[in-house]
């Protein structure tokens, strides 16, 4: 037997020497690994005409990294946001996405209310392999027009749409259903929706009003909604166009001759329509405050929210916190930071933050959750300022999601692996 | 409804173009400020009837203040009216966003006053509201009074030689800077009292006076810049247009109104009532 040389035995000293100092001693450790927090881009237009929604979005996901780093962080790192403004801009959104990447070395992309800065967003992520995460709807889920880093939280339109739609069937509504919509892409991914939702349940889809963009007078259009006379009128209006409708609808009394649905709203339409106007109509929403008395994780994030901004959450903001948390427990839980390891370990995984379970959807990277169809309060009913709405049903996102096959992915396989 | 927004806000639009050769982008602001001071005042006072008179006077304070603070420096520089356009337009970008500071966001709540609420008769398949016949009542009654204070007064007579012949009535030792001061914060009113009659129908927020501004040029463009008659043709024209095709074929209401634009200035590329050597110095 041979001695080991002189040589050999000093290297294998300072071999486990250099591993004990690693390994044995955190605070080395700490600084062997920079022990730098991981950075999550954020990009949401904190001016403009959604600057309220994205404040609300920037509590949620500060929300949900303390959540984070309270349990640990992500493999024992701290979590922290950086946050661009996309002022409203495509051109803007993509310029920061891109600077979070390059310049922060953020590690995920989240944000993105309208869908014109999600293809912003996604199409830096795409470019520079990085996961992106929508706040806003996740409209972006046709072979084709995404990539294979590319995930939503919040609904899809079909989802939103087909809840309504299950929900109108379900409640015996009436058959003949006819909506009245904004001009423009998103709202023309409910009309397939809807027509096929129709189809499937044997209603009689017939059609669409279309007003344009921006509309301030729906009168006009009203006419043309009473002429279809249909049993139920799904509206699809965002923002300060879903105001105007919803009040010049109310003003019609349409709600006398058929259901009126609001195939989605948000807390803050409500409140800038004011008490009362959405009153007897139905709204679809992602999630709703009064979830707090059901869900005690719900409850828990209501009361940081609420002590935080004093408002109570929006769904799209509870959506929001759902998200940041979903990215980082899957970080952690994958033990990477890796985008192709994060991507694949986000892909069907199951989890429950505020509401009912829920599960990322491997073929497409759905979101499989329940819609909330809720119905408009009386102005002298509401017990608060925020009480606009009475949860009426939680429709299964089993039943609204279109099928991979439909948006054209293959079932059978991870989205990446079929990109 | 919208005929009789466009014109009340186009004729304010129009006044200021006319006599002051400044393409207002800060015209739209006006209308959301006074959907603004309109909702302060129902908030403090419960008063929507008050609101229809503390708007106007409120904004056309403001409109003083902007015409003699900062429009007034740009008079007699080099390319005046470009000066006017960038500082218009910067005012445009700005103001919202003092309101959302102050205001905060979501919008207003804005109701229909209680005594017009309702509807008081059919129209075929449409109840007409009480509300909505309000709107078309005003307007009636503001169009003649604003037709005999720019035909039948000193003031609309030098806002009338000014359209045409600004040198002229200055050199004939007018005060003219005070007319325009006057006229602004004219148009700045007429904007509010738009904006405060709108606001129960609509979604009152820092944004609302972009899309009116759009439109309101190119009523202004359609009947002739400078005009009153060409903006009461060009309102009823543009409004009515969005109307009946909102209810005959809703599919074209994104370009009716470029259509009838570039229709009418086709066969008269001053617009409808649009004449040579108005508003050319």
């Amino acid at each position: 037997m041979s001695h080991p040389s002189r040589r050999t035995i000093l290297k294998t000293l300072a071999g486990a020497g250099a591993a004990t100092a690693v390994s044995g001693f955190p605070f080395v450790n700490r600084l062997a690994l920079g022990q730098q927090a991981i950075k999550i881009g954020v990009v949401v237009p904190q001016t403009g005409p959604m600057a309220l929604e994205a404040q609300e979005m920037l509590a949620a996901t500060q929300i949900a990294v303390e959540d984070i780093n309270a349990a640990g962080g992500v493999m024992g790192r701290k979590v922290e946001t950086v946050v661009r403004d996309s002022e409203f801009k495509p051109e803007v959104a993509k310029r920061k996405a891109t600077e979070l990447i390059e310049v922060e070395k953020a590690a995920f992309l989240v944000g993105a209310i309208v869908g014109f800065e999600g293809i912003a967003m996604a199409e830096v992520g795409c470019k520079n392999d990085v996961i992106v995460c929508f706040f806003g709807q996740n409209f972006l889920t046709v072979k084709g027009k995404m990539c294979k880093y590319q995930f939503g939280n919040n609904l899809t339109p079909y989802q939103t749409a087909a809840a309504a739609a299950h929900f109108v069937n379900q409640q015996k509504m009436g058959k003949r259903w006819h909506m009245l919509a904004n001009n423009y892409s998103w709202p023309q991914m409910f009309e397939r929706a809807y027509s096929l939702v129709a189809k499937q349940v044997g209603a009689d889809w017939t059609g669409v009003t279309w007003a344009p963009l921006g509309t301030r007078d729906f009168l006009p259009f009203l006419p043309k909604v009473a002429a279809a006379k249909a049993d139920v009128v799904f509206i699809t209006t965002w923002a300060a166009d879903q105001v105007a409708c919803a009040k010049q609808v109310q003003e019609f009394g349409l709600a006398r001759q058929a259901k009126v649905i609001h195939s989605i709203t948000e807390l803050t339409f409500a409140e800038a329509a004011g008490p009362g106007v959405y009153e007897n109509f139905y709204s679809g929403m992602p999630w709703y405050w009064h979830l707090k008395d059901k869900f005690p994780a719900a409850k828990r994030y209501y009361d940081r929210h609420y002590a935080l901004r004093k408002r109570a959450p929006g769904g799209y903001t509870a959506s929001t916190y759902s998200t940041v948390r979903l990215l980082l427990e899957t970080a952690n839980d994958a033990k990477s930071l890796e985008t192709d390891k994060v991507a694949r370990a986000l892909e069907g995984r199951k989890f429950q933050h505020l509401k009912g379970p829920e599960q990322i959807r491997a073929c497409d990277h759905v979101n499989i959750q329940d819609v909330y169809l809720c119905r408009g309060k009386a102005a002298g009913a509401m017990k608060d300022q925020w009480d606009f709405f009475d949860i009426v049903q939680a429709v299964s996102g089993d039943a609204t999601s279109e099928s991979c096959e439909g948006e054209g992915f293959d079932p059978k396989k991870p989205l990446t692996q079929q990109i | 409804m919208n005929g009789c927004i466009l014109i009340l806000v186009a004729l304010g639009l129009s006044i200021v173009f006319g006599l002051m050769g400044i393409i207002n982008f800060a015209h739209g602001v006006f209308y959301m400020l006074g959907a603004y001071a309109g909702w302060v005042t129902v908030h403090l006072t419960g008063s929507f009837w008050l609101a229809l008179l503390t708007a106007p006077l409120a904004v056309g304070l403001i409109g003083i203040l902007v015409e003699r603070g900062v429009l007034q420096r740009t008079y007699g520089t080099k390319n005046a009216n470009f000066a006017g356009v960038l500082v218009t337009y910067g005012l445009a970008i700005m103001i919202p966003d003092l309101v959302r500071m102050t205001f905060g966001r979501p919008g207003k709540p804005f109701a229909v006053p209680a005594a017009l609420t309702g509807s008081l008769f059919r129209l075929g398949e449409i109840d007409v509201h009480a509300y909505r016949v309000f709107i078309l009542g005003v307007t009636a009654v503001i169009l003649p009074l604003l037709w005999l204070l720019l035909n039948r007064t000193n003031l609309g007579l030098v806002i009338r030689a000014g359209t045409s012949d600004n040198l002229m009535v200055q050199l004939l030792g007018i005060n003219v800077a005070r007319t325009w001061t006057i006229t602004y914060a004219l148009g700045a009113a007429l904007a509010a009292f738009a904006g405060v009659i709108t606001a129960p129908l609509v979604a009152v927020a820092p944004e609302m006076g972009g899309l009116v501004l759009i439109e309101c040029f190119i009523v202004t463009v359609v009947g002739g810049m400078g005009t009153f008659l060409g903006v009461v043709a060009g309102g009823l024209l543009i409004g009515e247009s969005l109307a009946i095709t909102g209810m005959l074929y809703d599919v074209l209401a994104d370009v009716v109104i470029y259509l009838a634009m570039a229709l009418v200035l086709l066969v008269r590329p001053r617009g409808l009532f649009g004449q040579e050597g108005m508003s050319e110095e």
